[in-house]
This record gives C-alpha cells, sequence and structure tokens, in this order.
C-alpha cells in the first residue's frame, strides 16, 4: 500500500452529522451545532491508520451538485475539482429518500465512495430499520452503518476507507439517459421503499409537540426574548462572583505584588510599568474577562444544540422579512452573538448577494461575547443592583437598532425582493453536556489567546507610552487622549476621563482592550494622583494598593448616565478589523469602508442623543442644540442613503 | 388542543372544509390544511426538488396560519419552514390522513413506512 497521503471528502446533506464524523475520524474539535449551515467552509483535519497518513476534508452541506448558495458551491467545486482519493457520503439514515439524491450524482464523480449511514441509532428511537447490505448491493458500494456522536461505526468507516483506495471507483447507478432529476428521485425513491423497514406507526414527534408552543404567534416573541434574558442574566449572575475574585486576587498577585517585588529588587521604574502595569494588569484584564466569555458560550451551545435557535429563525421571520430579509438570515445573526466573524462568514448560507450584503452590514449590530466583558464591568460597577438589566438592555438596544438600520437600509441602497424561505426545522434534542462544555472551553481558550495577545499587548505597550513625558509634562497618549475629547464630550465624557477615548481607539482592534485600556490608564493615573497629593502633604507613607477596575470606573465615569452612553458607544461604533477583514473578504472593501463610517456616525449621534436627553434637565438649551444637531446627522444620512440608492436602482 | 394555537389557523376541520377530511382536490400546498398529507403533482423549483419536495414526494402540513409568511410541512422525517410564495407554487393533491377528522393515514402508501414518504 503506497504510504502517500490520502484525502477523504466528508460531504452530505446539511445537518446530517458531517461535522461529529469529522471530529470523531480526526479528534478534533470542530463546533457541531444543531441546525443546517453551521459549517460554512472547508475544515481540514488527519489521523493515521494502519500506517497511512489520511486528510480529511469536512465540506459544508449540499443537496446536490448544483450548488446554491456560496456555502454548497466550495463542496461543489472541490467535489467537481477532483482533489477528493475517497469520498465519503454522509447520509441521515432516518431520512435516507432525500440524502440518496447527492448519492446518486456521487457515483458519477468517478471517484471511490463509501455511504456513511449516519444517525442509525435516532431512526430506530423511531422504529426504523434500514437494511446497509441492501443498500450497499443498491448503490453498488460500502454503506457503514454509524452513530458518529457515539463513536459506533467509526473504526468500520477508517477500515472502509483504507480498503476503497485498492478497490475501483464508484459505478454510477444510473443509466445516461435516465441522469436527470425525475430518474434520481425515482431511484432514490424505489431504493428507500427496498431498504427501509417501519416496525411501528411513527409517533407524533416530541418537537412537533413543543413546537406548537415555541412557533405560536402568541407565545413565540416573549419566549424569545425571555430565553434570550435569561441568557444574559444567567452569564451576568454567575460571571460575577469569579469576576470579583479573580480581579481581586490576581490585582494583588501580579499587579501590586508584582511591583512589591520588582521595588524590593530594585527593578528601576520602566521595569515596573512593563511587568507589573503592562503584563500583570494585562493578564488581570485578559483572566477577569473569562467567566462572562465561558458562560455566555455554555449558554448559547445549550440553545444550539437543542435545536431551538433554527425556531428563532421562524419566530423573527416576519420582522426580519419587513427588513427585506428571509428568515433564514437570522442564523447568521444568533451566531454574531458569539462573534462577528463567523457570523458574516455564515451569511453565505444566503441565496442572494443583497441579502448577503444586508446580513452581513447588520451582523456588527450583534453585541459579540468580545463586547460582553465591558459590559459586564461596567454594569457591576455603575450598576450593581441592575447588571444583568443593564447588559441585556445593551444587547436589546443592538438588535433594535439593527432592526432600524435594516429597515432603512433594505429600503435605500439594499431594495429587493425577498427570497424564499426554506429552512429546516431539526429536532430538539438534549444537548450533549461533555460537546457544550468543549465548545464553551474552546472559545475561553481562543480568547485568551487571541484576546489575550491584543490585551496584554496593548495594555503594556499603553503603560510604557503612558510613563513618557513630552516636554509639555503630559504623556503621548494622554495628549492622544485629549485630542480627541471634543469629540466625546457630548457623550458625557469628561476632560480627567481622557483614558476613555483611548480605550476606543485600541477597542478597534479587539473590543475585549476597552476595559483592558481603561484599567492600565487609570491605575497610573491614580498611582500618579495618590503621589502627587502625599507629595504634597508631606506624607511619605507607602502607597496604598492600586485601585481595583471596578473602583476606577465609578471614579472616572462621572454619572451612570455618561457611563451608558459610553457602552452604547462601545456597542454599535466600527466593528473591530477582524469583522472589518470579515466583510472586506465577503463583500469588498468599499463595504467595509461603509460599515466603518455608518457605525461609527450611527453610534456618535444615538450616544449622544441618550446623554443630551438624559441628561436635558440640566441645561436645556444645551441640550436642545445637540439633540437638534443629532437629528440632522440622522436625517443626512437617510436622505444619502435614499439618493444612493436611487443611483444604484438606475443603474 | 394546546393554548395559543386555535386561531387563525387552516384546520382540516373548518366549515370550508368539510367533515369528511378527505379530498382528492388539486391546490397548492400554501393552501394545504394543517394535519393533512399531500402528494406532490408539480414543484416548479429546482432547489426545492433537489431538498426531497418533487413530484410524487408525500408531504404533511403541521402549521399554516395564513397571515404568517412561512409554513411548516414535514417531508419525510425532516420538517421545514416553507416560505408562503413557493408553497403556492407547489401544486398537490389531498391525500387525507388527517387523524382529526377521522383519516387513518395516507392512503397509497404502500407498506407501513415507505422509505421516508410519510411522516
Amino acid at each position: 500500500m503506497s504510504d502517500a497521503l490520502l484525502t477523504v471528502a466528508l460531504v452530505g446533506n446539511p445537518n446530517c452529522g458531517k461535522t461529529t464524523l469529522f471530529n470523531a475520524l480526526t479528534g478534533e474539535c470542530r463546533y457541531v451545532g444543531n441546525w443546517p449551515g453551521v459549517t460554512v467552509e472547508r475544515a481540514e483535519g488527519a489521523y493515521r491508520h494502519e500506517g497511512r497518513e489520511v486528510w480529511v476534508v469536512d465540506l459544508p452541506g449540499l443537496y446536490s451538485l448544483t450548488p446554491f448558495t456560496p456555502d454548497e458551491a466550495i463542496s461543489a467545486d472541490f467535489l467537481k475539482g477532483g482533489a477528493a482519493d475517497v469520498v465519503v457520503n454522509v447520509v441521515d439514515a432516518s431520512n435516507l429518500e432525500r440524502s440518496l439524491y447527492l448519492t446518486t450524482q456521487l457515483t458519477e464523480t468517478g471517484r471511490p465512495l463509501i455511504v456513511a449511514l449516519n444517525m442509525t441509532d435516532l431512526a430506530a428511537a423511531r422504529g426504523m430499520v434500514v437494511d446497509a447490505e441492501a443498500l450497499a448491493r443498491r448503490l453498488g458500494c460500502p454503506v457503514i452503518p454509524m452513530a458518529a456522536w457515539k463513536g459506533e461505526g467509526v473504526e468500520a468507516l477508517r477500515r472502509a476507507i483504507l480498503a476503497a483506495t485498492a478497490g475501483p471507483p464508484a459505478r454510477p447507478v444510473l443509466p445516461p439517459e435516465r441522469r436527470e432529476e425525475a430518474g434520481r428521485y425515482g431511484f432514490a425513491r424505489e431504493t428507500a421503499r427496498q431498504v427501509v423497514r417501519q416496525s411501528a406507526e411513527a409517533p407524533v414527534l416530541f418537537s412537533e409537540r413543543v413546537d406548537h408552543v415555541v412557533l405560536s404567534r402568541l407565545y413565540g416573541i416573549p419566549l424569545f426574548l425571555a430565553v434570550m434574558f435569561a441568557v444574559f442574566w444567567v452569564t451576568v449572575r454567575a460571571s460575577e462572583p469569579f469576576m470579583g475574585l479573580i480581579d481581586e486576587g490576581l490585582g494583588r498577585l501580579l499587579v501590586e505584588g508584582g511591583r512589591a517585588r520588582l521595588e524590593t529588587l530594585g527593578a528601576p521604574e520602566w521595569v515596573r510599568l512593563l511587568l507589573a502595569d503592562g503584563v500583570g494588569a494585562g493578564l488581570r484584564a485578559v483572566a477577569t474577562f473569562l467567566p462572562p466569555i465561558f458562560f455566555i458560550f455554555i449558554c448559547l451551545a445549550l440553545l444550539e444544540n437543542s435545536g431551538y435557535m433554527a425556531r428563532g429563525a421562524f419566530v423573527m421571520d416576519r420582522v426580519l422579512r419587513r427588513m427585506g430579509l428571509p428568515g433564514r438570515a437570522f442564523l447568521p445573526l444568533l451566531v454574531g452573538f458569539g462573534c462577528n466573524v463567523p457570523g458574516i462568514l455564515a451569511t453565505r448560507t444566503l441565496p442572494e448577494r443583497r441579502e448577503r450584503l444586508l446580513t452581513l452590514l447588520l451582523n456588527p449590530f450583534m453585541s459579540c461575547s468580545a463586547r460582553l466583558p465591558v459590559y459586564t464591568v461596567f454594569a457591576m460597577a455603575l450598576f450593581p443592583r441592575s447588571a444583568n438589566l443593564i447588559v441585556f438592555s445593551l444587547y436589546f438596544v443592538g438588535i433594535l437598532v439593527a432592526i432600524g438600520s435594516g429597515l432603512l437600509l433594505g429600503r435605500t441602497i439594499l431594495q429587493g425582493e425577498v427570497s424564499t424561505t426554506v429552512m429546516e426545522l431539526p429536532e430538539y434534542q438534549m444537548p450533549d453536556l461533555r460537546a457544550v462544555l468543549r465548545h464553551a472551553w474552546e472559545n475561553v481558550k481562543g480568547f485568551m489567546v487571541r484576546g489575550g495577545i491584543w490585551i496584554v499587548s496593548a495594555i503594556t505597550v499603553l503603560s510604557l507610552a503612558n510613563g513618557l513625558r513630552l516636554p509639555a509634562g503630559d504623556s503621548p497618549l494622554e495628549r492622544l487622549g485629549k485630542g480627541l475629547l471634543p469629540v466625546l464630550r457630548p457623550l458625557g465624557i469628561t476632560d480627567e476621563n481622557w483614558p476613555a477615548s483611548v480605550g476606543l481607539i485600541t477597542g478597534l482592534f479587539a473590543k475585549e482592550s476597552v476595559v483592558g485600556t481603561l484599567d492600565a490608564l487609570y491605575s497610573q493615573k491614580d498611582r500618579a494622583g495618590a503621589e502627587e497629593t502625599a507629595a504634597a502633604t508631606g506624607d511619605d507613607e507607602e502607597e496604598g494598593p492600586s485601585p481595583r477596575l471596578m473602583e476606577s470606573l465609578r471614579r472616572h465615569f462621572h454619572s451612570r448616565v455618561s457611563a451608558y452612553a459610553y457602552l452604547l458607544f462601545v456597542l454599535l461604533y466600527s466593528p473591530c478589523i477582524a469583522a472589518l477583514a470579515a466583510i472586506r473578504r465577503e463583500a469588498g472593501i468599499g463595504w467595509m469602508w461603509f460599515s466603518f463610517l455608518y457605525q461609527t456616525v450611527l453610534a456618535w449621534t444615538l450616544a449622544m442623543l441618550f446623554y443630551q436627553l438624559a441628561t436635558a434637565a440640566s441645561d436645556p438649551p444645551r441640550a436642545l442644540l445637540a439633540v437638534g444637531s443629532g437629528l440632522v446627522i440622522l436625517g443626512l444620512l437617510m436622505v444619502g442613503l435614499y439618493v444612493w440608492g436611487r443611483r444604484r436602482s438606475a443603474r | 388542543m394546546i393554548w395559543g394555537f386555535r386561531h387563525g389557523h387552516r384546520r382540516c376541520c373548518s366549515a370550508r372544509h368539510g367533515s369528511a377530511g378527505r379530498t382528492e382536490a388539486e391546490r397548492s400546498l400554501a393552501e394545504g390544511f394543517e394535519g393533512h398529507h399531500y402528494e406532490i403533482l408539480e414543484s416548479p423549483d429546482r432547489h426545492l426538488r433537489e431538498m426531497g419536495f418533487f413530484p410524487g414526494a408525500h408531504v404533511r402540513v403541521i402549521r399554516n396560519v395564513p397571515d404568517e409568511h412561512g409554513l411548516v410541512v414535514g417531508l419525510g422525517r425532516s420538517r421545514y419552514v416553507l416560505g408562503r410564495a413557493a408553497a403556492a407554487a407547489i401544486r398537490v393533491v389531498d391525500r387525507g390522513g388527517c387523524r382529526r377528522c377521522g383519516g387513518s393515514g395516507p392512503p397509497s402508501f404502500g407498506p407501513p413506512f415507505a422509505g421516508g414518504q410519510t411522516t
């Protein structure tokens, strides 16, 4: 047997368990969700079997080799390109007839074909038995019964893959004159008739009973909102004690402790700045953010694994259609709550370019998990009694602004017919707790690496930069922050709170950096203030512990209204660089700049309007002027989009 | 009856349909009654046909509220949300099968389970 690398393509209908099988074969931990369209990109992994290196390619689901959406095109192109040595067609045993349409096409690819008859356990639970041997005879290729999520049949599939390399390619099951739709349906139907036996009358599914309530017009939307509120409530409340402990513990250990140890060792000030205030404070900030990230991903994974997410698309269909989007656009938007980048990539499941564009432009309004730590820390510091309400309100505002933007963009620059909704409703299932925990852990790990690098680097650089002194006595950062203040003053940011404007700049690189930046800059600012006070009063006692992040926030944001306005801006302003890059990749550089400008202008205007209206009683003429300006900006934005839309239509 | 799931639905026992619950009338799938099984006669959309909505396949209408954009239909062992416009383009013939009005299942489905055709 040759030792050459063997490439195996996993292909099948959406939601038939391809990624579960991919994980079982390769030991990878790719995310598995209980809704169609989780995989929108090729995923690759490898395993060794009997001394042979096998490269496995997990492809997005498709119904036929004639692609309908960009993600289906990825699969079809790969298969037509002939890169696969063996094709494994993953087939849902409980839904055989539909799956066999694609199988008939795969027998014509000229490659060895294996049918992985997956979900046999689910079929058996419904009283269905598939005669695998009869199916193999009918298709002329090996059929391996399996339940990939339990690991059943995986070894047999590995053996079959190696055996297939030595065997002939699959033979077409249909003669050339029958290779059209009717011929394929006929074959699929006849095959299913011959090999499937139903031992008892199919019961009314549990999912159908649940859906009577979940999809109902009366309870659907309230239930959806209640579920989302519960997600944020659990996230905030469960994170709270851990965040406090980590903030306190690591602050003592790494920041104050580190500084004290370095002082004892006689390290110069710049080393103390770099290690204690830079790296130490950065690590503390990263660790403080881990609990909300962990809990939000646990909650979202529970919802996705249970099958509830697809129902959300149905419930929200009416709202989305008003915005010019089909109900299935809801799924990429929901993915955006975890991270906007995969949410933007998930728009590939939509068939129309206009709908893909609109969905990806709205995606950054879905508040991603990187913004959650910012809200959580602010909410716990400034709104301790109603922290979960504040966090929920921010998510809700994001959704409302997305709806408003959808209505605006869908009626101006992205007008068009809404495509027909066709979406599979997966069955409800008990979430696999191991998979849920693994998913949460993978995201926490990803955050620790990605966010950790950004935050620790940003804080280290900021600490050093803040330690520098210009001839006028201020630091370059202070000058930069103060330079931006005229723009942020209408949002309630005071001159003393210049680190808030620096936080917004670092937030462009990674949103979670906002709080880390504030932490680093406030610590240094407060320490400098304490030293000045001590010098002025002649008090030469050792400096006290540096103020904790939450205390600093309370001190620097002069009011809750200004803190909330700041959070609104963080919620709505430009997507982070990774999300902008994803928009550029999917839609082009023009739409990337549009997204940046549109969101930043909208964020500033809405945050300003909120602050000015909330504080109007203290200075009515100023508020009136500011609100008037805000409304003019919004009006100009709408007129601009309308004119642009007319020009696009004319073209 | 589950609360909140009563009004506006196209139920098979409505006056318009009659009590027999079985008709051979050809109609669009969008006009289908909840609980009824239909055989597809014509399905103009290629993508839908590839998903299994092909002539000869049997579908069951699970949820049909006329002012909602989507219908929920069962096809084989899968359930789909199908846009009303797409459903309106699919021509079907009623094969009964409604428990509510005494139907005992699709009458011409052959063996107990015909490879994913019934739900």
